[in-house]
């Protein structure tokens, strides 16, 4: 069975099906996965990994497959690296603390910024995922155990999900809009008639497995996400302002809101940018707020306008993928129901 | 634009506050200009910005906020964003307004403009009251620019030019500028002096601009930042830069102050660090405290600025070469 469309080496599916009987009998630990796309070369990693006051070791073994060993302050953690094309995926399955593991590839990946963007989804992609198995041949069964809601500036909520009630995305939408939240992970079980799995998926791009069919997890939930994170990526990426024939070109990013965004929120993004930017509040949300942002680590700046109904971002000469990435999930976790507008206001 | 009295001395805090607000005006203003000077593009009208015009016979030059030049005539528009109570002031403040009622050269033009003042639109119902005190000058109102749409209005008078009139206003005498938000932030700065605490946030993006990740320090050109502000900030007119070397100077005088760069006017290198304002929070109220706690009140410093001697750190105090 062929597990990413992708793959060019067998090493990779070589060592998922090595992993396959434990996970298949439960009593392997969780399989963390982190997606990531490098602006670097694998060979610079090392260095860059010092420059952000971590450590990564990398040993090439068969392939694309690589062995990863990083540090973070006093923790360390280790993992296998796939490096392919489209991206760098990490997955880490430790049998000693598999929760910590998973906890310092996270840091980790978030030290990294801007070298390594790590994925991340939408709410509503997340829940395109879970809908998408029922278009299967076969729909499985869906069972959810648990979703967290992320409110700012409140942090995650856990919410149970009722033992034996069907998956249905309209409660989990409707408790997004309620609470003005994010949809920050969704943990849920596939029952298929030969293979089921459990995996918990991430807005941040943080993948786990628990148990089951590994192969089930990798082709419907891995490869799908992978290539979604890759869109993502991209629609983040150039972004700078360019000049042509002596004007300049803004290249913005148009956000629309499914409902308004009250301007006690409005004002609540402007202090939220300004904590997580060097960030200045020129207009402060009545009705429009209107910040200049530059990113503490790269020194991207950035624009910020927002409307009730229209959030635009309007990068400078310099604006990585990773610190955009940062500020739309920042946007995203104040003002939730906010929608990313394809193309730009010269396409439009 | 007008600004608050420089003259006064309140509290400290109330001059934090002033000059916050004054920040966020000069914003405002900018983009005001800017919906208007877009507006008009759109409609092959050209909007000189603050251009240098020479008042005729009286060899004197002027700065108006606006020109538009029409195409069967020509309109200034002096803008203020807020009027004296006082009436001598009041009068004063017209006065400088009419005084544009004359002969006018620019470029290779002269002409006879029309004159009106550009203010807010909460403002001219006090102002329509005032009517028969004072000549009041033709005045279009507008309301605010940081809304979606902003609205231009005669209300009092006539713009009688047959373009710049049919330009600005509608059958109900209404003109929407639905300006497109994102083209109207490429502007940052106009030629009126812009307070300094918004000139150095600015200028302190324009250095993190040329920052690797990670890197603590960074060093620029003084000649390769204003050339790079000015650039990425397109000028209103060939003839004035959005960011003059004067108010880059003021900038880094008070960066020096905050000791977040080191300048060395000789070979023109500013070397920042990097890692200073990150954790302020927001930072035109950092900025203006910060500006008011060692400029004072005045809103600008002097040559040389009164510097507020700091205590050593341990790490200089033990770096000093003995007396």
């Amino acid at each position: 069975m062929e597990l990413f469309s992708d793959a060019r080496s067998d090493s990779f599916q070589d060592f998922i099906m090595e992993l396959a009987p434990n996970y298949a009998s439960g009593i392997a630990p969780p399989l963390h996965l982190f997606v990531a796309f490098p602006e670097i070369d694998l060979s610079n990693l090392p260095n860059v990994a010092v420059s952000a006051g971590v450590a990564a070791d990398v040993k090439r073994l068969d392939g694309e497959l690589c062995d990863l060993v990083v540090r973070l302050r006093k923790r360390r953690a280790s993992a296998k690296l796939r490096v392919s094309d489209s991206n760098w995926m990490i997955m880490v399955s430790s049998p000693e603390s598999p929760v910590t593991s998973g906890e310092v590839f996270e840091k980790w990946l978030d030290s990294m910024h801007p070298k390594l963007v790590s994925a991340f989804f939408d709410s509503r992609q997340v829940l395109d995922l879970v809908d998408s198995f029922g278009n299967l041949e076969m729909p499985p069964e869906i069972s959810v155990s648990e979703f967290v809601l992320r409110e700012y500036p409140k942090g995650p909520t856990h919410k149970t999900w009722e033992k034996g009630k069907p998956y249905d995305r309209s409660i989990i939408e409707k408790q997004i809009k309620e609470n003005n939240a994010a949809l920050d992970s969704i943990k849920f079980r596939i029952f298929a008639d030969r293979d089921s799995f459990e995996c918990r998926v991430s807005r941040n791009g943080h993948m786990v497995f628990y148990e089951g069919s590994i192969s089930q997890f990798m082709s419907l939930v891995v490869s799908p996400m992978a290539e979604i994170a890759k869109v993502n990526y991209d629609f983040f990426r150039d972004r700078e302002r360019d000049f042509v024939q002596g004007e300049i070109v803004l290249n913005e990013i148009r956000l629309k809101t499914e409902k308004d965004i009250p301007t006690r929120h409005l004002e609540r993004l402007g202090d939220a940018i300004c904590n997580a930017f060097v960030g200045a509040v020129l207009h402060s949300g009545n009705p429009m707020l209107y910040v200049n942002a530059i990113d503490r680590l790269d020194g991207s700046m950035f624009d910020i306008c927002a409307y009730p109904d229209e959030i635009t971002i309007i990068p400078y000469s310099k604006a990585t993928p990773s610190s955009l990435i940062s500020l739309y999930m920042l946007i995203t976790e104040v003002a939730p129901l906010t929608r990313r507008m394809e193309g730009t206001l010269a396409q439009n | 634009m007008s600004q608050p009295s420089q003259t006064l001395r309140p509290a400290l805090s109330e001059g934090i506050e002033g000059l916050k607000r004054e920040v966020r005006l000069y914003s405002d203003a900018i983009a005001l200009y800017a919906s208007i000077y877009l507006h008009f593009q759109r409609h092959q009208v050209t909007v000189h910005v603050e251009p240098t015009v020479k008042i005729k016979g009286k060899d004197r030059s002027k700065v108006p906020d606006l020109l538009v030049e029409g195409l069967t005539g020509w309109a200034i528009l002096e803008h203020k964003g807020s009027l004296p109570m006082d009436q001598k002031l009041l009068a004063a403040e017209l006065e400088t307004i009419n005084e544009y009622n004359q002969e006018i050269a620019f470029n290779e033009s002269v002409f006879q403009p029309e004159v009106a003042l550009l203010c807010p639109h909460k403002l001219t119902s006090d102002l329509m009251s005032k009517k028969d005190k004072f000549k009041l000058p033709t005045i279009v109102s507008y309301s605010p620019p940081t809304e979606k749409t902003c609205t231009l209005a005669v209300e009092n008078g006539t713009l009688k030019g047959e373009k710049v009139s049919g330009l600005f206003s509608d059958e109900n005498g209404h003109l929407n500028m639905d300006i497109d938000i994102t083209e109207r932030w490429k502007y940052k700065f106009v030629r009126r002096e812009p307070p300094i605490p918004y000139t150095t946030h600015f200028v302190w993006g324009f250095i993190s601009l040329s920052k690797d990740a990670f890197q603590k320090e960074v060093t620029v050109q003084y000649n390769k930042l204003v050339e790079q502000i000015n650039n990425v900030c397109p000028p209103w007119c060939a003839e004035a830069k959005q960011l003059s070397e004067g108010r880059l100077n003021k900038a880094i005088d008070f960066l020096r102050l905050l000791g977040w760069i080191k300048y060395q006017s000789k070979s023109g290198e500013i070397t920042a660090h990097t890692t200073r304002g990150t954790r302020v929070g927001r930072m035109e109220e950092y900025l203006c405290e910060k500006f008011v706690k060692y400029y004072g009140l005045a809103p600008e410093p002097e040559e040389e600025p009164r510097m507020r001697k700091r205590a050593p750190t341990l790490e200089e105090f033990f770096q000093r070469q003995p007396d």
